[in-house]
């Protein structure tokens, strides 16, 4: 099998921005993603494969409690919630001036990487957070081998307290995997539209209001 | 990029600007004083990193890392102020931080990193 017909599930066109289609489903892009690691041979063998300039990881995912015995969940793909995500995950890569990282054999051991700090996290702070949005990209232009994960961490509401806790959990992480840049950031969402907050231009849904705890 | 006497100057400058005049107006304007706490704590890190790593850094992800590595004890302190900074400069006015937020980084965050930098400074 090809690397593309392996890729080409999670691997979308990014000007796509209006699907639901457009989102990282995380479970069987990781499924896909190991199945080609252990069939790939060598850069120079799949380097034909490699997905255009124009394509994108869609690295958006929200972590949500039900309302019902605040279990830890992952979004439904159909919510509303997912296609904000998407728009938010552009919107803040762009007014930082980074670029979304597009998938390529060689930034594969980071996305999985990333995968991994992403677990420690959320079962660090999952019991005081309403959600996450991550997102991964460039460093900067110039510095084309360097890649931040970045997003938002929601809590309920303003607490000095809580959020030193959560970067207290942040800064573990990020001794443990000195490698990797970080930028997360903690907004309170008690009296914010967050869509807003974040993207600033998405006004049509508040993702939060179902799925406060 | 700075020496270390020229950053804790900058850093100490910024500070006297939030004691001696944007504290009066925290009320209606917030959000700058948060954007000078940012900077004021940004400066006294880098002034501790050059000194005791040798390290000075463009990128705020990079400082940051350095701080949750170098500086373990005050990482939350300089994210929140680093927050509070990046919301300010970047979100709505209505997203910015509030009187209370803005406050509480006067009055507990930025102390703490700068009394963890100058104690090593000594």
């Amino acid at each position: 099998m090809s690397c593309s017909q392996y890729l080409e599930p999670i691997f979308r066109k990014s000007t796509d921005t209006n699907s639901h289609d457009t989102l990282f489903d995380r479970s069987s892009t990781m499924r896909i993603i190991s199945r080609y690691r252990s069939n790939y041979k060598s850069t120079e063998e799949i380097a034909e494969d490699k997905p255009t300039s124009g394509q994108a990881i869609d690295f958006a995912i929200k972590f949500q409690r039900s309302d019902a015995g605040c279990r830890w969940q992952k979004p439904v793909l159909e919510s509303p919630v997912l296609n904000v995500a998407q728009n938010i995950r552009q919107e803040f890569s762009f007014d930082k001036g980074h670029q979304i990282i597009s998938p390529t054999i060689e930034n594969m051991d980071l996305l999985l990487q990333t995968e991994r700090v992403l677990e420690v996290l959320n079962k660090g702070i999952r019991e005081m957070v309403e959600g996450i949005f991550y997102d991964v990209r460039l460093l900067s232009p110039d510095r084309a081998t360097d890649y931040v994960v970045g997003g938002w961490i929601v809590i309920p509401k303003y607490d000095r307290n809580l959020e030193h806790e959560i970067y207290r959990k942040l800064g573990d992480v990020i001794r443990s995997n000195p490698r990797l840049l970080l930028d997360f950031h903690v907004i309170a969402s008690k009296g914010r539209e967050l869509n807003k907050f974040i993207s600033g231009r998405y006004k049509r849904y508040n993702p939060w209001s179902d799925y406060v705890c | 990029m700075l020496e270390v006497k020229e950053s804790l100057a900058k850093a100490e400058r910024n500070r006297n600007f939030i004691l001696q005049k944007l504290l009066q107006i925290v009320d209606k304007y917030p959000d700058w004083v948060t954007i000078v706490a940012f900077y004021c704590a940004l400066h006294f890190v880098d002034a501790h990193l050059l000194r005791h790593h040798s390290i000075q850094r463009e990128h705020h992800e990079e400082r940051a890392r350095d701080v949750a590595i170098y500086m373990q004890d005050i990482y939350p302190a300089y994210k929140r102020l680093f927050d509070m900074g990046f919301r300010a400069r970047y979100q709505r006015i209505e997203d910015s931080p509030t009187k209370d937020e803005a406050q509480s980084v006067v009055d507990y965050d930025l102390p703490e990193v700068e009394a963890y930098v100058k104690q090593r400074m000594a």
